[in-house]
């Protein structure tokens, strides 16, 4: 059995390295159709797509079978699971027309109804005399790493053909993206573009369909783009990221599967792709749990520090909750109040800044009444500044000799 | 120049505190509330006075509505406290009343105008005890109230904008409380929905109630409350509305942000100067 | 023994009463926009039960229901959190979910088979396995006798407890389930605690889901939540019928798939029986599907029918106006109003039911016609009075402003226009305006 490393430096093996380049381009295809569907809200149209492809590709069995015996051209099903596959995103429209039934009940009305169906005509098919039907459960759950070569071909052509498109319509898709109304206005076909996006969905989908499987393959879609909005505010950018992402499952997945053999592909990728967005959850910058649990708590103690300082200049007193004790704690360090048998009192250092702050305080309320166009609310790193020029940095000790003006 | 808070001893128990009264309705202590980065509001320190109609006033954004939810315990605080005359707001959840912006909830639903007043009577029943005659009768009694009696079996889909607020306030006046807290209950309604709306206010003012409501109309503002609290993150004023409406408070609540807005508060001040 | 007590009887007990819970919670799920929240409830179920398997090796259903009910509120949880953080809508957040639970769910079964053979498959998880219910009493024990009810299936016994506890649940939390269904914050407000009451539902969906599984599988019971729900959506707008409704759309999806996939195809086609669950959620899909297209009221062709008789109405009043103003001679009027030949042959025939016209190659009026034309005229030339007067329009711009407003004739239409206005009133084109009618 071959490394890991072998196999991510394609040394293990012709059919090994092709079962990684199509997940590779699968998941960077997907990761960068996938985002424009996630901006556009329609991300959980293709879920509904992907479930809906079962009764075509059951469909697409019998007719083969019907004419070769065998029933698994993968051109029969593909064509049958794209069709539908659109059948069922046409469903969705249907529903929404009666205005009566919101999105989430269309969707997942369409993708549990077509599922039905689809298992009706697979007990049909398990029940033909010689018809082989053990290629089929794939398509629903994925492949293990023994993806034909020419499976892993056509997944790379599709999903090469659908960056090249997304490149190509670049500006037009966001321009959609970020304004549909504005876009409408300027005269950009924004029905026709939205339909691209969904063509480009279907593509990708019905090629992921052979590695990853119906159930799965809305993750490809979904989560690189989700796991890159942590990272980044910026489209292009993000799309870059989401598409790193995306390759880096693809890659991952292809390649633990292939020395686990029996791990199915999809669900290590989407397995991958879910790591990735959990890490961007809990770590990133600034839209991260862990940053903004940081930001809450310095907040807090920025507000108590400011309370007690102001408390304190009308003599000593004790602490109200945890936070001003916290924020006692941290004047004491700093130096600017101490321990006295009375109670904690301001030092002189602490007295002045008191003072600062009130100045600061009138200061501000002059200032916001009086500077013509000041926009929306400061944010909170604007209010720090202006509430109490320095009192952060000094607070952390960065300028600690305290001899500002 | 608005006050600064004055230097003060503090003491473990917020609602103790010597700037607020026990007998307040509803007391503001230096409530902070954050959304990620952006304060919303800053160090809000506010006392409402018993059996006043009080106006809470100030621009898109200013932290009107949030502040009505933080002392709702509906959003969390990130510093300071809030209490109802004196006492937590779990202690006197029945005494308050809350009438949520029209488009906070689904009109579709599938509720009727009798079923939606009488969920003011929720609160009082408690959990698992069910909905019975008199508090039909109560809900429909309020219903009267608003002018809304003659809809009771509709579903509320079929209701203007206007005769969803009337249902909402019946809702709220079924709860028989003491502070009612309404999220801008004037908003996008017809001029007959307005009048009845104040009527009904007005009655609960001389019945000893409290009303503390968003409003957005600073035409109105002296003719409907007769206090008011000026915010933009932070208080710029609060207090009997002839003292607090004037032309510097109303600038820097505003801003310079909207020209408009300083043509609208030379108006104000005419008017002001009119009624006094 | 009957195959029929024995095989086909619990299975379709079976699944009747998983698919009345599914309606019941569902319901209250379609109300707070959180259907997909039943499909990834569903989906995140997986790994629960996986777990629960590998730790008892059995299909214990206590270690199943608290494995599986973990496993969704858990998800759920997650999904509001990445709701929150990630800044996205709700739909993106339960893709990121349910996916991620479900390959987790894969996984750990096969690394479950290959540590030995399982009792637990994927397509069993995917597609369940109604034929597996089986109610086989002792030989010498009639059906009804403690013995014999002792040997009812486990699957249906379950199902049963689940649907009495759901009916239970939602009887006694009524009033709280609809009102924090229908507005959060007020009943947050009024101390009814809607964030438990959310978890509450969402704890028994995952158990109705666990319910469901070995009956319908992980997939189909979705439709189950979802599709009678919405069909009974279309019928009515009261929350009591509506649980009714959901209901028996369920149970009638549930007995007739059963119908339609054990014995149908045997006895029409003459092919071996179709997957039971496949042909439920099938059934459930057409129930909507009906609904949708049929529902009194709320349904695409009634809302369709309403349309063309509205236009076929006003076709109608616009013919008698212009036989009205043909009679009345003077210059043409333009712009005449335009019909679609369809809606004009069908108002022409309304006319003539109604008597309103003679039958004929060239329709005149009858007097009925002419006494309904001349309400009609008055109506339009007030309003032209109206937008000339009040609003001020020029004469020459009102008339087509007029042959829309003309078929107002209620409330602010028709005779509040213009107070009292005198009997020799003229238009602004100065042609007189008709007398109203005497007989009111």
């Amino acid at each position: 059995m071959s490394s890991l490393m072998d196999i991510l430096l394609f040394r293990a093996g012709h059919n090994t390295a092709v079962v990684l380049v199509g997940c590779v381009v699968l998941g960077v295809s997907a990761a960068v159709v996938g985002a424009f569907a996630v901006l556009r809200k329609r991300a959980l149209m293709a879920d509904a797509l992907g479930h809906a492809t079962l009764p075509g590709i059951a469909l697409g069995f019998m007719i083969s079978a019907a004419f070769n015996g065998t029933g698994r051209e993968t051109a029969a099903l593909l064509l049958g699971a794209t069709a539908t596959g659109v059948v069922g995103v046409l469903a969705v429209q249907g529903i929404l027309a009666t205005r009566r039934l919101r999105e989430d009940a269309a969707i997942g009305a369409v993708l549990s109804v077509f599922f039905g169906v689809g298992a009706v005509l697979l007990s049909r098919i398990q029940a033909l005399p010689g018809a082989d039907a053990g290629g089929l459960t794939h398509l629903i759950l994925g492949q293990t790493a023994s993806m034909r070569s020419g499976d892993a071909w056509l997944i790379a052509g599709a999903g090469a053909f659908a960056v090249a498109v997304v490149a190509l319509l670049y500006k037009e898709l966001r321009l959609v993206a970020f304004d549909q109304e504005f876009a409408r206005v300027q005269g950009w076909p924004v029905a026709g573009l939205d339909l691209a996006v969904m063509t480009l969905v279907t593509v990708v989908t019905v090629v992921g369909l052979q590695a990853v499987g119906l159930i799965l393959v809305v993750a490809l879609l979904i989560i690189p783009p989700a796991a890159a909005r942590f990272w980044t505010d910026r489209l292009g950018v993000m799309l870059v990221v989401a598409g790193v992402i995306g390759g880096a499952s693809g890659a991952g997945g292809a390649a633990v599967s292939a020395v686990s053999r029996n791990l199915p592909i999809g669900a290590l990728i989407v397995l991958f792709a879910g790591a990735i967005f959990l890490a961007g959850l809990l770590a990133a910058p600034r839209r991260g749990i862990v940053a903004s649990v940081v930001r809450t708590a310095r907040l807090r103690l920025l507000v108590a520090s400011h309370h007690r300082l102001r408390e304190l200049l009308g003599g000593p007193s004790d602490p109200l909750g945890a936070h001003e004790r916290l924020a006692d704690l941290a004047l004491r360090r700093r130096g600017l109040a101490a321990s006295t048998p009375a109670g904690l009192v301001l030092t002189e250092a602490g007295r002045r800044r008191a003072l600062e702050l009130e100045h600061a305080e009138r200061w501000w309320i002059d200032r916001f009444g009086t500077t013509p166009g000041s926009g929306p609310p400061p944010s909170a790193d604007a209010v720090e500044h202006i509430l109490s020029p320095g009192l952060i940095d000094r607070l952390d000790g960065r300028s600690r000799g305290g001899d500002r003006p | 120049m608005p006050p600064l808070h004055p230097p003060r001893a503090a003491t473990p128990d917020v609602t103790a505190l010597p700037e607020h009264s026990p007998d307040s309705p509803l007391s503001v202590h230096d409530v902070t509330v954050a959304y990620r980065h952006k304060p919303v509001l800053w160090d809000v320190d506010f006392d409402a006075p018993p059996g006043a109609m009080i106006a809470i006033v100030g621009p898109n954004g200013a932290g009107k509505s949030t502040l009505l939810k933080a002392a709702l315990g509906l959003v969390p605080l990130a510093s300071g406290g809030v209490a109802f005359w004196g006492k937590p707001f779990a202690k006197v959840r029945r005494r308050v009343a809350y009438v949520p912006q029209r488009e906070s909830v689904d009109w579709e639903f599938p509720v009727s105008v009798l079923d939606v007043a009488a969920m003011g009577r929720y609160g009082r029943l408690g959990w698992f005890r069910r909905v019975g005659r008199a508090d039909r009768d109560a809900a429909m009694a309020c219903l009267e109230r608003v002018g809304m009696d003659g809809y009771a079996g509709r579903q509320i889909a079929e209701l203007s904008g206007g005769q969803q607020q009337r249902v909402f306030i019946a809702r709220a006046l079924a709860q028989e409380a003491d502070l009612y807290l309404m999220d801008e209950p004037l908003a996008g309604v017809d001029a007959a929905t307005e009048r009845t709306i104040i009527g009904v206010l007005g009655g609960l003012r001389s019945a000893g109630k409290t009303i503390v409501a968003v409003h957005h109309d600073l035409q109105t503002v002296p003719e409907y409350f007769d206090h008011a609290l000026l915010i933009n993150t932070r208080v710029i004023a609060a207090g009997p509305v002839a003292g607090v409406f004037t032309k510097p408070n109303l600038h820097a609540t505003y801003g310079g942000r909207l020209t408009l807005m300083d043509e609208a508060a030379q108006e104000l001040a005419r008017t002001m100067e009119g009624l006094r | 023994m009957s195959p029929l007590l024995t095989i086909d009887l619990p299975a379709v007990l079976t699944a009747s009463c998983v698919a009345a819970t599914c309606a019941v919670l569902g319901t209250f799920l379609l109300l707070r926009r959180a259907s997909l929240l039943g499909d990834a409830v569903s989906h995140s179920v997986m790994p629960g039960l996986v777990a629960a398997f590998i730790l008892t090796q059995s299909r214990d259903p206590l270690a199943m229901f608290v494995g599986g009910a973990s496993a969704g509120l858990a998800a759920a949880l997650l999904a509001e959190v990445i709701r929150r953080h990630a800044r996205t809508d709700a739909g993106t957040a339960m893709g990121v979910v349910f996916p991620v639970a479900f390959a987790v769910g894969i996984v750990m079964l096969r690394y479950a088979e290959s540590r030995g053979p399982v009792d637990l498959d994927a397509d069993c998880v995917l597609f369940g396995e109604l034929s597996r219910i089986i109610w086989a009493p002792p030989p010498d024990a009639p059906w009804l006798s403690a013995r014999g009810l002792a040997a009812l299936p486990r699957e249906l016994v379950v199902a049963a407890a689940v649907l009495v506890v759901s009916l239970a649940a939602v009887g006694l939390m009524f009033k709280e389930l609809t009102l924090a269904s229908f507005d959060e914050s007020y009943a947050h407000a009024a101390g009814l605690r809607p964030g438990w009451v959310h978890a509450g539902l969402i704890a028994l969906t995952a158990c109705a889901v666990v319910s469901a599984f070995e009956a319908v599988g992980s997939i189909l019971v979705i439709a189950l939540l979802i599709c009678p729900p919405a069909a009974a959506r279309m019928f009515t707008d009261r929350l009591r019928p509506q649980i009714a409704i959901a209901a028996g759309f369920g149970v009638a999806s549930a007995v007739l798939g059963y119908i339609l996939a054990g014995f149908a195809p045997g006895a029409i086609l003459g092919i071996p029986s179709l997957s039971p669950s496949g042909m439920i959620a099938a059934c459930s899909g057409v129930f909507l599907a009906g609904a949708i297209l049929a529902a009194p009221g709320h349904g695409l062709i009634a809302r369709r029918l309403r349309r063309l008789a509205l236009a076929v109405r006003i076709a109608h009043e616009d013919l008698l106006a212009t036989l009205y103003r043909a009679n009345e001679g003077g210059p043409p009027h333009a712009p005449t109003p335009v019909h679609p030949p369809m809606i004009r042959r069908l108002a022409l025939r309304r006319a003539g039911n109604l008597g309103h016209v003679t039958t004929g190659s060239s329709p005149s009026l009858t007097s009925a016609g002419a006494a309904l034309a001349g309400e009609i005229v008055r109506s339009h030339r007030l309003w032209e009075r109206f937008l000339v007067d009040r609003a001020g329009l020029r004469p020459d711009q009102v008339h087509a402003a007029a042959l829309d407003l003309e078929h107002v004739r209620r409330g602010a239409g028709g005779d509040r226009l213009v107070p009292d206005p005198p009997d020799d009133l003229m238009d602004p084109h100065d042609r007189p305006i008709p007398s109203p009618p005497q007989n009111r």
